[in-house]
Formats: C-alpha cells, structure tokens, sequence
C-alpha cells in the first residue's frame, strides 16, 4: 500500500516537470515534420499526380495478390494493355477515373516496378535454395574439421531453409520507417531530461536527509524510483513508436503488414522468419531495453552524483560517446564493444538486415542475441549499482557531514 | 518512559575524533545541546538518525541497540533537519500526504494525522498552498508537522529557529514545549535563550566531548556569583575593562555603555553582581578571554 503510494509519488516527480512536454512536444512535430517533408520530397502529397505516390500505393494495393499463376497473368495482361495504350494518343488528356495517374504512361511505369519486384520475388526462392545448399555443401566439408564453421554453416542452411514468398504487398517503403532513427534520438533526450535528477535531485533540493530518516525512505523509495523511471521510459518509448507507426503510414501509405520480413528487398538476407508486424514488435521491444539501459546508465550517473548541473554534463558526455562509438567503430574489436552499447538495441533493425553472428567459444551466435543477453546484463548491473550506490551515498557524505558540524 | 543512551560514541573522520567516548542517558523532555560550530553536535544527530555510523560505541533505544533494530527504527524517530526544504511545487498537504506513505502511515490514518499536525502547527488554511511560496517560519512549523506526522519517541530538531524572527522564535518554541510530554526532544542549536526556556536539561559538548549535562537553573546556579556588570564612560574605559575577560552583552546608554563579565573574582571596583542566564553560562565554557 505504502510502495504503491511512494511509486504514484515517484511518478508524478518524473511527470510533474513541465519542461518534459515542452521538449515532447517540440521534438514530436519536429519528427512529424521531417516524415512528411522526406515523403513529399519523394513525390507524396505532390501536386503533381503524375508523380504521386499515392497512385503508386493505390496501383500497389489493386495488385496485392497471392502468386498464382492467374493472378500473375492477370496482372501480365493489364500491364500489357496499359503499355499499348502509352503513346498512342500524344494528345492524351489526363483521365483520373481509368487511370490512377491520370495517365496511361504513368500507370503502365508504376506497374513496371511491381513486374520489377515480382520478379526479384520469383527469384528470391531460387537465391535462398542457392544459400541453403551453398551452406549445407560447406557443413559437410567443414564437419569434424573446424567446429565453427561447420555450425555455421548448418546454421545458415536452417534458417534459410522453407523460405518461400507467396505474395506481393506493397511494402516497398516500411524499409524507410524501419530504419527511421530521429524518434530514437527523441526518446534519449527525453529520458536524459526526465531521469538526470531522478536520485542527485533529492540530495540538490534538501529532501534526502528528510527521506533517509523515514521508515521507507531509502531502500523502498530508491526501488521507486527506479521503477517511476521505467514506466516513464516505456510511456515515452510507446507514444514515439505510436506516432512514428501512424504518422508514417499516412505519408507513406504502405501496407502489407502481414508479408514475411525477408520480402522486403532490404532485408532480404535477414536472420528473422517472422511477419513484419512482428519484426515492428521485436524492434519496439530491443529498442525499449535499449531505452532501459540507457535509462539505467543515466540514473546510475544521478545515484553517484550530487549536483544535477554535473549529472546532466555527465550523462550527455556519455550519450555522445555511445553514439559515436556505435558510428565510428561498426567492425572489427568496435564490433564486440558495440554489443554492450544500448545503441545497439536502439538502432536493432541493422542486426536483422544480414546473417551476422558472433564466435563464441566455437559455437555461431546471433549478434542480436549477443546484444540482448548483454544489454539485459548491463541493465540488471545498473539497476541494481544504482540502488547500492543510493543506499551507499551516505557513507561518502559522512565527510561533509562534519564540515557542517 | 523512552530512554535513550550513549555508550562511548567515537567518530572518527580520518585522525579527527568529531565524537570522543560520548556517553550519556536521556529520558522524556526537551534537551537543548549545545556546543559552538564543530563541536559534534551534527555528528551526533546524525548517528542517532542513522544518517551516518559510529566508529565506536553504542546507542540505545530503551536498551536495545539501534544497530541492531531494523527500519521500524525510524517509527520512534522524527528528524528536522537544518534549514528544511522540500519539494517547492508541492502543496503542504502533498507533502504530509507523500511523507506518511514514506513513514508507512496509510489510508484514514494518514488523512487524520496530516489534518491534525496541520493544525498543530496553525497551518490548516496553507494545507493547499505551494510549499515554494512559504515563509521561513511557516517552512519551519510544515518541517515539525512533518517530523511528528509518525507520533515519534524521540523528536530531533536540528537548529530549529534559525533564521526565524522573534515572533516566529516564540511561536516555535511554544510548539517545541508542548510536544515534549511523553518523548525525547533533542535540541540543537545556538540559540542560547531557545533552550533556556523550553529545556529540561542542556547537553553541553565540545570537540566530540561531553562537557556538561544538567538542568538549566543548575548550570545557572555554578555560575552564580561569577557574573559581572561593568559601567564604563567611554570605549577607551570599556577597552580596559574587557581586555582579558570573559565578555558577555556590551549595550550603549546616555551614560556610557555597560558590559557583562564573566569572572570568579569581581574584576574592579564599580563592578556589580548580577544573575546569570544561559548565555553566560555557555560563554563561561567556550568564551575565550578578550574574543571580542
């Protein structure tokens, strides 16, 4: 009872700083400009219909189709007599109601790029076969030869193994939203601004002397204080990913969500068979222990210090150096440290783009993996430090104590 | 009856003993302690609120060590620490309200308890204000509210009256008087006069040390006799008069100006014995010859 009310409390601490959605808001229609801008900048929202995406997306929908034989012909036959009707009138005047684009030309080029990606589809299949048994030729040789690379490469023959496209979507665009990081950026400044004070700003205000002298002022309130600071980051985390998943669906009018992650070209190397609003799922949830981790750094940081000028100096030292360790060292020894970098988990989809996985005692693992199990490790550590170096700042303070005296 | 006792409490910082085999025993009542700056005072609080550890020695809570009872140690304990501050954009009664969970004071319990200490301390109608836009005194009488909220045995106010005007001095200390039925209230502070009212005894340390330890109108009584008031003409008669002697006030009149002296033998002629109040008594323990 005495927890809960001491968790509302911690809460409404977190909550109750009016500059929190001062930030929210302008960095929400900063993102919210920067989608629309980028998507009219590829020709949404043009006025221009000829070169409007969202023909493209209503040509894009009208041949969402399973791969049968009849649908493709189908679709052969409609893209041939559109390609008749082109240039044959040079006069052609537009006609929006037999045409999306208005006119015949600009239908017929959109429908090519779909004839382009059927027949990157119809490939796919054969790509995957020759992987797989590309992998299984090299197991064969690599048994009892070198442990690695033999399990690799049955690795590799599993996962790439029952992969088949049966269908097309139009999903040529999720690959932009999934790659998007400004939201990311977004949630980091965030946290920093909630979370800085979080455990320095008792001990600025005056409030800690008062708090360690109550029954559940220490331990129960430090664990509060932890917890109100993860809700915050999964409130935070939840309305960007909302806003960045709607926002981007009405500039870029994809659809096609229940497509398998490998029918997107960009990701057609990915270690994942699951659908992509599935991989949507799993990137919200490796980018919200990203947020933890960091959120746990942060707050480690204000349970060390005592003035929240100096944790916010820290802290934004510290999240410039995981960004620029995560760019500058992608490869080679930066490869493994990046693996205790939350920015890892934060920007997850470029685990997913390729096979890539790590030697671990002869044994391939995945790096996402890796990345979670560590960043789990790293999270539970600050978590947990943090708590003991709150408990244990009064030992440290003891020497101004008599300053005082 | 709560008793409270000090075995041999040492605290070291690095050589520094800040307390020095301290050792006493309180019982119900008010107990000023005092000591000039550095003296072990905070030092003292600190380890009975358990912000800080001993190097050595024990402290007792009705025989039991401190140490040695869990975090419902804090139910006998209320602490006003110095220059309380709180969060400024909360109401007094959210902050009562936040500190009762923090206490473990909950449901009808904690509504009843924070209108009865609002009252108390005569901050009913201030209950929905922002504590940011308080006064120093009203910042105080919140801080006692909040130290009692738990109904303690022990009640700590470190420097209570510090930068509080007279009226708010008296007001306070009126609080002070009342609450001292049935608990321990320790006292710190350097307001002399505070304590000599309101206190049942006066815990006097310096450098870690316990230098004295009794009831006001005794430690008045040691002195008596030894408490001087000097006439001077001028600054140049009174330069004399105070050079190498215990000082107390020095005040200006039409005449002159007249000085308080502290010293066994009567330092001259005109010299006239007077009572003694708290104040000479703490200057006869730490006042220096010719310090002022």
């Amino acid at each position: 009872m005495s927890f809960a009310k001491i968790l509302r409390y911690e809460i409404k601490k977190i909550f109750g700083q009016k500059s929190i959605y001062f930030i929210a808001a302008l960095l929400m229609a900063i993102s919210i400009f920067n989608i629309y801008k980028t998507s009219n900048a590829m020709g949404f929202f043009s006025q221009d219909r000829e070169s409007n995406y969202v023909s493209q997306a209503l040509i894009g929908e009208k041949y969402s189709m399973e791969l049968t034989d009849e649908n493709i012909a189908k679709f052969m036959s409609d893209l041939e007599a559109a390609q008749a009707e082109t240039g044959a009138n040079p006069n052609e005047k537009p006609d929006y109601d037999k045409y999306y684009t208005g006119y015949s030309m600009g239908d017929s080029s959109y429908m090519e790029e779909i004839k382009n990606e059927l027949e990157r589809i119809y490939f796919y299949n054969d790509y995957v076969v020759s992987i797989r048994n590309k992998a299984s030729n090299l197991a064969e040789q690599f048994e009892n030869v070198n442990d690695y690379l033999y399990r690799h490469n049955k690795k590799i023959s599993e996962i790439y193994s029952d992969r088949k496209i049966t269908s097309y979507a139009h999903t040529e665009n999720i690959p932009i939203y999934l790659d998007y990081k400004f939201s990311s950026l977004s949630v980091m400044i965030l946290i920093l601004l909630g979370l800085t004070t979080k455990f320095c700003g008792e001990r600025e205000i005056g409030m800690d002397q008062t708090l360690k002298t109550c029954k559940f002022g220490s331990d129960k309130t430090n664990v509060a204080k932890l917890l109100s600071g993860y809700f915050y980051v999964l409130v935070v985390s939840v309305v960007f990913a909302a806003m960045d998943l709607f926002v981007f669906q009405r500039c870029y009018l994809f659809s096609g969500f229940s497509q398998y992650l490998y029918a997107l070209e960009a990701y057609e190397g990915t270690t994942l068979n699951i659908k992509i609003w599935q991989t949507i799922l799993l990137l919200f949830l490796l980018k919200f222990l990203g947020f933890l981790v960091f959120a746990g750094i942060i707050m480690l940081i204000s349970g060390l210090s005592r003035s929240s000028v100096a944790t916010y100096a820290i802290s934004a030292a510290v999240t410039v150096a995981l960004i620029l360790v995560s760019v500058i060292t992608p490869q080679g020894a930066g490869e493994y440290l990046n693996l205790f970098n939350p920015i890892r988990l934060i920007n997850a989809q470029s685990m997913f783009k390729s096979y890539q996985t790590i030697n671990f005692f002869s044994y391939p693992v995945f790096k996402a993996y890796a990345a979670v199990a560590l960043g789990s490790l790293l999270f539970i550590f600050c978590s947990v430090f943090t708590l003991f170096a709150a408990r244990k700042y009064r030992t440290v303070k003891q020497r101004r104590v008599k300053e005082n005296d | 009856m709560t008793k409270l006792r000090f075995e041999n409490l040492t605290k070291m910082y690095g050589k520094k003993a800040a307390l020095d085999n301290f050792s006493c025993e309180l019982k119900d009542g008010v107990y000023g302690l005092l000591g000039p700056n550095g003296a072990g005072k905070t030092t003292l609080i600190n380890i009975i609120v358990k912000l800080i550890s001993q190097t050595s020695g024990k402290v007792f809570l009705d025989d039991r060590d401190i140490n040695s009872i869990s975090n419902k140690y804090f139910d006998n304990i209320g602490f006003m620490p110095q220059y309380p501050r709180f969060y400024p954009n909360y109401t007094a009664r959210q902050l009562l309200d936040y500190l009762c969970a923090l206490k473990g004071i909950t449901g009808k319990k904690a509504a009843e308890r924070i209108n009865q200490m609002l009252s108390f301390v005569n901050l009913s109608e201030e209950g929905g204000k922002k504590v940011g836009a308080f006064s120093g005194g009203m910042r105080q009488r919140l801080a006692i509210a909040a130290a009692m909220l738990n109904d303690p045995k022990i009640l700590i106010l470190d420097e209570p009256t510090a930068g509080l005007d007279p009226k708010e001095r008296i007001r306070f200390r009126n609080i002070i008087s009342k609450l001292s039925e049935n608990r321990i209230v320790i006292l710190a502070t350097h307001i002399v006069s505070d304590v000599e009212y309101i206190a049942k005894e006066c815990i006097v340390i310096n450098e870690g040390r316990l230098v004295k330890k009794d009831a006001p109108a005794n430690l008045m009584a040691e002195i008596r006799g030894k408490v001087w008031l000097c006439n001077a003409r001028n600054d140049e008669e009174l330069e004399k008069i105070i050079k190498n002697r215990v000082v107390g006030n020095i005040s200006y009149n039409e005449e002159g100006c007249s000085a308080r002296i502290i010293c066994d033998e009567k330092p001259f002629e005109g010299a006239e014995n007077c009572s003694p109040n708290l104040e000479d008594v703490y200057l006869s323990i730490f006042g220096k010859e010719s310090d002022l």
